[in-house]
């Protein structure tokens, strides 16, 4: 169920960049809310590692909390953590909430907020350089099995 | 031991740099860009760390400043320079923001933490000042810093890291302390006169070596900062692109010009073309060109026109299109004379040429920026010098109002400067304008002194006789002499001041 639902929220987005695939290799096939919450966070972990020593703790924060702001209207429930975003990254509230979520609601609204940051970067930094220090994110997932054409 | 320590020079990436910094970038030196607002620090700093860095020398860049890092990633990556490719391999930013909340022992450590952790070559730190105002609030602002840079220096040094602190200083005597430690201290402004303005570049120091004194101007492209070093480390650095020896001549492509030059013009000469508006000084130097083309030579055109679209000489424009002449055309506002010998120098270089127009000295002075106005006559004499020291033979027009009460050749008091003049008049005689031609001085030769008609003709400038038969010609309206005045034989050269050896008839 899970590789679908990430696989189907790709649609929403123009380009995975491997977010997708990233996400259902790591949460595994039929994973459940909690996993995919899981697999979100460590994303974000990354990220986080990958971007806060260039950008500042603080800047991948505000990106963070953007992110959340522009898919706040697909996915309402995300208002809290939204609320919540101070001066770093607060990924225990994300965890928590995404593990209330549906698996489909947890892993479209997952998706969502990397896909939205990574364009928000791109939107700031060009996509190279976007794609320069993000890669070692989810670079080893981009020779994983390619994301599968959404169901009709 | 008597062996003196070599010092390694690295050369900056950043055209002309080396040059002006005497001969390179001294490595593990620890060195101070400063500058007001938006006069190109980070962009030089980073232009040199994009040259400079390698995964097995890599940099690190700290930044520490009100421009956040995402924003400075953002405008730095339009620069040919940046490479995308080099980060995290060649390249780390280590944003410092998070670190400034503490003191400068706190930063310090961050620093050393980081340097261990990637053993960079080069270490840039940006902005300086930043650091020096986070740490202004905890108790003896001036005596930390400068402990803070002691310490930093003396890591990086032990490190072998060649460091670049970054600050934004509007008063030179500001910091002083930093300013006395730093072996290097690049200063970057901007000139502002009129509504121009040109950025210059100074090296208020540089240990171990002798960077070139005074202001360099240097421009901000897509291909990041272009220094313009003084013309005459320039043609230092040219080639000689000459082959003739300076005594021989070429033709100017007139036919009885090169005779009343006393057999053409010297190799390597400067020549001032002087007469007013439409008396035909470009079609004189569009007849150079062409004649160089002839003997198998290059040239370059430096045109220095408020107009692009204005139509060019047809002999010149095939020139160009052909690629034998090569045309220097910035259109770029503000130009110093450094950048305008750099153009010129670069294009004698490519084509190898040996003739260079420079048409109009009126339209050279327009495009200098206000700021180089006052130093003109300065200005010239490099050019001059320049091309001389490149051996090529000049040729440069002047526009020159006609007054025909006192003979003058130029508007700029160059008449000096220049190894030959030729003059161009407009005479009026029996109700025409006719115009008249003389050679004025040709340096260490012989040549003739007539007044002689020219016409010009659709294949260009034609030669035509004297007036033996009028006098005070250079007033414009010369009378007839009274028939005793004339001489036996009235079309003699008894008038030719020092007879040269194709001497016309």
């Amino acid at each position: 169920m899970s590789v679908q639902t990430v696989s189907d929220s790709l649609s929403m987005g123009s380009q995975s960049h491997g977010i997708t695939a990233t996400l259902a290799h790591r949460a595994g096939t039929g994973a459940d809310a909690a996993h995919i919450a899981d697999a979100v966070v460590s994303m974000w972990q990354e990220i986080d590692a990958a971007l806060a020593p260039i950008i500042g703790q603080r800047g991948v924060a505000m990106l963070y909390k953007r992110s959340l702001y522009l898919i706040g209207p697909a996915h309402p429930w995300l208002a809290g953590t939204y609320a919540g975003v101070q001066a770093a990254t607060d990924l225990v509230a994300l965890k928590a909430v995404l593990a209330q979520q549906s698996s489909a609601n947890a892993a479209a609204a997952g998706v969502a907020v990397l896909q939205t940051f990574y364009e928000l970067l791109v939107s700031l930094i060009g996509p190279s350089l976007t794609e320069r220090l993000l890669c070692s994110v989810w670079g080893n997932s981009l020779s994983g099995p390619p994301a599968q054409d959404p169901s009709p | 031991m008597t062996a003196k320590v070599p010092i390694n020079r690295l050369a900056t990436g950043v055209s002309g740099l080396d040059e002006v910094l005497g001969g390179g970038l001294p490595e593990f030196s620890f060195n101070l860009i400063a500058g007001p607002p938006g006069c190109g620090k980070t962009t030089l700093a980073h232009q040199m760390m994009f040259a400079l860095a390698t995964p097995e020398h890599p940099a690190l860049y700290f930044t520490a400043m009100g421009e956040p890092p995402l924003k400075m990633l953002r405008y730095q990556q339009q620069f040919k320079f940046f490479d995308s490719e080099l980060l995290n391999r060649s390249i780390r930013f280590v944003d410092l923001t998070d670190t400034l909340a503490g003191d400068l022992d706190q930063v310090l450590r961050r620093i050393v933490a980081e340097v261990e952790a990637h053993n960079p070559a080069f270490v840039f730190v940006d902005s300086f000042r930043s650091l020096a105002h986070a740490s202004g609030a905890a108790g003896n602002p001036q005596h930390n810093l400068q402990q803070f840079v002691q310490q930093l220096g003396m890591l990086m040094t032990s490190w072998q890291a060649t460091t670049f602190l970054i600050g934004e200083y509007v008063i030179e005597t500001d910091a002083s302390p930093v300013f006395t430690m730093a072996d290097g201290l690049i200063w970057l402004r901007q000139s502002v006169q009129r509504n121009s303005m040109v950025r210059k570049m100074e090296i208020m120091k540089m240990r171990g070596q002798a960077p070139l004194p005074g202001l360099h101007t240097f421009r901000i492209s897509a291909a990041g900062i272009q220094v313009f070093a003084p013309a005459g480390v320039a043609v230092a650095a040219a080639i000689n692109a000459t082959t003739g020896a300076l005594s021989s001549r070429l033709s100017m492509g007139v036919p009885r010009l090169d005779d009343m030059l006393g057999g053409g013009l010297p190799r390597g000469y400067s020549v001032l073309v002087a007469g007013p508006s439409g008396s035909g000084k470009s079609i004189l130097a569009a007849a150079f060109l062409a004649e160089g083309a002839r003997c198998g030579e290059t040239g370059i055109i430096a045109a220095f026109e408020q107009d692009p679209h204005r139509s060019r000489n047809r002999v010149v424009a095939d020139l160009i299109e052909s690629d034998r002449v090569g045309l220097v055309d910035s259109r770029a506002s503000d130009l110093s004379i450094d950048e305008i010998v750099g153009l010129l120098l670069s294009e004698v270089r490519r084509l190898k040429a040996s003739r260079v127009v420079i048409d109009s000295l009126s339209g050279f002075e327009l495009s200098l920026a206000p700021t180089f106005h006052d130093d003109f006559r300065e200005s010239l004499s490099r050019l001059v010098t320049a091309m001389a020291g490149a051996g090529v033979t000049l040729l440069m027009t002047s526009e020159l109002e006609d007054r025909y009460t006192d003979l003058r050749f130029s508007p700029y008091g160059t008449a000096f400067m220049t190894d030959a003049i030729i003059v161009q008049r407009y005479i009026e005689v029996d109700s025409r304008l006719l115009r008249v031609m003389a050679v004025v001085k040709v340096r260490a030769s012989v040549h003739s002194g007539e007044l002689r008609l020219f016409s010009i003709e659709a294949d260009g400038i034609r030669i035509g006789e004297r007036l033996p038969d009028q006098e005070g010609l250079l007033g414009g309206r010369p009378t007839r002499k009274r028939a005793s005045d004339l001489p036996a034989s009235a079309t003699g050269a008894d008038d030719v001041e020092s007879p040269g050896p194709g001497l016309l008839p």
